[in-house]
């Protein structure tokens, strides 16, 4: 493996660690199985683009990023929290609608090419850049989930019934995880756009599946029920996944070509997952 | 003081599903609530925290009507342990983050870590009441913890801030017979210490002779008799049985 893909993967798998920690919130910390992701991370490097596009400096081009990301949050918890449409369908329906959202960003392009804007690349090595916003976000995330507020978020994860019977308001705090969620993965969307140099509409196809491949991994690797401490490591989960895709991939060394990552990627997680339930269902019978 | 007024809860068309005249239920009594299924036990329960509105008559603690308490009064004031000892807590949390989160019920979230010195010697201090070792586990996850340690812990914490009504519904029926007995002891305990209004609802009829100073017995979605003396277990299966002939 080259020193160059070697460093690509660690770039990738820092914005996709950043990725992780969207869809874990979501899924892991409030058990919100929400795939709205896809299509926000396509927002967030829409909106990316047309920012730099416009003259925007590139880090408040991030900043709207983000900000996009986290009003795209609202929609799959106004859905089901309000209209009471079932998670899964919310953020199926969200992830639809912010197609047509994306291309009336762009001005009806599927994709932006940035040719002369200035990225937060130039400023320094990207891999040590991705790494501090990597980081900075992390350690606020995780030390966020363990302060009171932290806490009741957790808990309508855990036991929705007994957190309402300790007056946490469900509603209002799913608005506030979901916002967050998507904050973090249209802050992903803004960074892929400024390290690749281009937005797509469909580039957030199987996001969803990335941050999940990267969850399942890191529970794999580090075997903890503490919620802070998994979402401090995602970022390992996200890079080893992508240095496996890469070897892989690297010289058709197995016969493995580009068009087959989805198949790999798919055949990981349920390995992954199969795992889980033989090794557990083989205890069971060997007690 | 806790007075129900004239209360009538009707789901159908029909009999009503909850009547009675007048209830007044004193602070610092364990009152025990039997009868059979379906006589209305639980509606009377959800109709004192206030998750049942009635259609007539009115629940008021202290002369002030429970219908006019905002979220967080309610939740402040009512306290429930239920009967499955998984419901009462969170079981992936540990004891700590479990207590740190029952510390804070009725109060204003903020960003604050919730590890605090002061917070882990109160927590193991109340722990200690159950002589269960809990005190010593604190970073163990509930999770680990045996049926009777959880129901345990999900008393502690419910009357961590002290409520005023605690409502326990078959808190004992899923412990095992030795559990049972020290869990009800703690209930005994802390209806005593913390001066509540402690309303029970059990099927363990040895338990409302010997823990409750005031056992009453529904039927039908009425109060058919309420005992206030001492009682034996056999007495009131008697009673129970002469409302089911």
């Amino acid at each position: 493996m080259s020193a160059a893909l070697l460093s690509s993967s660690l770039e990738l798998g820092l914005i996709y660690g950043l990725v992780a920690i969207g869809v874990y919130l979501s899924f892991r910390v409030i058990d919100f199985c929400d795939l709205a992701a896809d299509g926000s991370i396509a927002t967030g490097a829409c909106v990316c683009a047309v920012a730099l596009k416009a003259g925007w400096g590139p880090i408040a081009a991030l900043m709207a990023s983000t900000l996009s990301g986290a009003i795209c949050g609202i929609i799959p918890a106004f859905l089901n929290q309000q209209l009471k449409i079932s998670q899964l369908l919310s953020g199926i329906l969200t992830a639809f609608i912010l197609y047509s959202i994306n291309l009336k960003i762009t001005g009806g392009l599927p994709n932006i090419a940035l040719l002369d804007e200035a990225s937060i690349f130039e400023r320094g090595s990207p891999l040590l850049i991705l790494g501090i916003i990597y980081s900075g976000v992390a350690l606020i995330l995780a030390y966020l989930l363990i302060t009171r507020w932290g806490l009741r978020l957790r808990s309508i994860g855990q036991n929705p019934k007994l957190a309402t019977r300790y007056g946490v308001r469900r509603a209002s705090m799913v608005f506030i995880a979901l916002s967050l969620s998507h904050a973090v993965i249209g802050l992903s969307g803004g960074l892929l756009c400024q390290l690749q140099g281009f937005a797509d509409v469909s580039m957030g196809i199987g996001t969803v599946i990335l941050g999940l491949v990267a969850i399942v991994l890191t529970e794999a690797l580090i075997r903890t029920k503490n919620m802070a401490l998994t979402l401090l490591c995602l970022g390992v989960g996200a890079i080893l996944f992508r240095i496996l895709i890469a070897v892989a991939l690297t010289g058709d060394r197995f016969g493995i070509q580009a068009s087959d990552l989805n198949l790999i990627t798919g055949v990981m997680i349920i390995a992954l997952l199969g795992f889980k339930t033989l090794k557990s269902k083989f205890s069971e019978k060997s007690c | 003081m806790l007075i129900l007024n004239d209360i009538c809860v009707q789901f159908q068309q029909g009999k009503p599903s909850l009547e009675l005249d007048k209830l007044c239920i004193k602070e610092g009594y364990c009152t025990a609530i039997i009868g059979t299924n379906g006589a209305g036990k639980s509606t009377l329960f959800n109709v004192i925290s206030g998750d049942l509105s009635p259609q007539r008559g009115s629940v008021a603690l202290n002369e002030k009507e429970i219908s006019t308490f905002s979220s967080k009064q309610k939740s402040k004031t009512f306290s429930t342990v239920v009967q499955d000892p998984r419901q009462g807590t969170f079981e992936n949390l540990s004891i700590f983050e479990n207590m740190a989160f029952a510390a804070a019920r009725g109060e204003r979230s903020n960003i604050k870590s919730i590890f605090k010195k002061f917070q882990k010697r109160l927590f193991a201090e109340k722990l200690s009441i159950l002589g269960m070792g809990l005190e010593d586990r604190l970073n163990a996850r509930v999770g680990s913890l045996s049926g009777g340690q959880r129901q345990a812990l999900s008393l502690i914490m419910a009357t961590l801030q002290t409520p005023k009504v605690l409502l326990l519904d078959e808190p004992t029926a899923a412990l095992d017979p030795a559990m049972a007995i020290r869990v009800m002891d703690i209930v005994q305990k802390l209806t005593k210490e913390l001066n509540l209004i402690t309303l029970m609802i059990t099927h363990n009829l040895e338990h409302a002779a010997h823990y409750a100073e005031d056992i009453l017995v529904m039927n039908a979605g009425i109060i058919e008799k309420r005992i206030t003396k001492k009682v034996s277990a056999l007495d009131l299966a008697a009673s129970l049985h002469q409302l089911a002939a």
